[in-house]
């Protein structure tokens, strides 16, 4: 079945608000004191109204908010799940990578005899 | 492998899944805090119940959730094993000329014993998924340069704070100290 225009917009739309929520959850759970959370929140919030409004009104109006944030989150992680073999293949590479290695003499270890 | 339902509200059941992952998220997030920031502590414990409630769902799922619930399962074992392997092959890796090659070559058999399993039992998406996807992965990266930008935007009106005076020699003693403590105790 080949994809229309309306597919690839509401899949790309999806990964885009799947990533602007994990970083709104990201930004909440790892506050601290240093962290200026409230301007990067407020851009982040603007531009996930904008997504959803821009969802409603072109897109696809019968769908709620609720099954949209759902089958964002839905289809974000199955792509993940496809693409991570991608990636373990590279991780695959480095520890192989790593098992022949050998490491060379840790200047720092040498530093301290130094001092 | 992808269907779209509407459901108007949401049953207990599906409503524990999605709060399972966002839980998962939260640890995940505060899983990656520094260890100066006490609340990295949480992070292991809240992953662990976030995996809890995600894969042992307490009713029936709706459509949506239950076909992602499937395609984790099918997916979880050769992803525990992967993990696992990795992480043994880096524990047995030489850091500071200890080796342990018999932990190293569990972990490569591991390795391969996770890559035998997806290519013996996955075989889950037709050309159309890998174009949705491929879509939805673009759409992600739009977002991770989106946020890039936000953070540099912000991170450039933010006021330089003033440089800090280099260390005296009573704190370089200290740093040797610590330096020399744990590299003496791996």
């Amino acid at each position: 079945m080949p994809l229309g225009i309306h597919d690839i917009l509401d899949s790309t739309l999806h990964g885009f608000i799947f990533i602007l929520l994990l970083f709104s959850i990201h930004l909440i759970c790892s506050y601290h004191p240093y962290h200026r959370i409230i301007p990067l929140l407020m851009v982040n919030t603007l531009f996930i109204s904008l997504s959803f409004m821009f969802y409603f009104y072109i897109l696809n109006s019968e769908l709620n908010l609720l099954n949209l944030l759902t089958e964002s989150v839905a289809l974000s992680i199955y792509s993940i799940l496809l693409i991570s073999p991608f990636f373990c293949f590279l991780i695959t590479f480095s520890i192989i990578k790593l098992f022949l290695r050998k490491r060379p003499e840790d200047a720092l270890l040498k530093l301290l005899d130094t001092i | 492998m992808y269907i779209t339902c509407s459901p108007v509200s949401m049953d207990w059941a599906d409503i524990q899944f999605w709060f399972g992952f966002l839980l998962f998220f939260s640890g995940l997030s505060l899983h990656r805090m520094g260890p100066a920031f006490k609340r990295s502590n949480f992070g292991k414990p809240t992953l662990l119940m976030a995996s809890v409630l995600i894969l042992l769902p307490s009713d029936t799922l709706s459509l949506t959730e239950e076909n992602l619930l499937i395609v984790l399962k099918i997916n979880l074992p050769w992803l525990i094993l992967f993990t696992s392997g990795t992480y043994l092959v880096l524990y047995g890796s030489q850091i500071y000329w200890n080796n342990i090659s018999s932990i190293k070559i569990l972990g490569l058999t591991l390795l391969t014993v996770s890559w035998a399993y997806y290519f013996i039992f996955l075989d889950l998406y037709t050309f159309t998924d890998y174009l949705i996807i491929l879509f939805n992965i673009l759409g992600m990266i739009i977002g991770l340069i989106f946020i890039i930008w936000v953070i540099k935007l912000v991170e450039s009106r933010t006021p330089k704070v003033a440089e800090s005076l280099p260390l005296s020699e009573k704190e370089k003693k200290f740093i040797v100290s610590i330096l020399q403590r744990n590299l003496e105790d791996s």
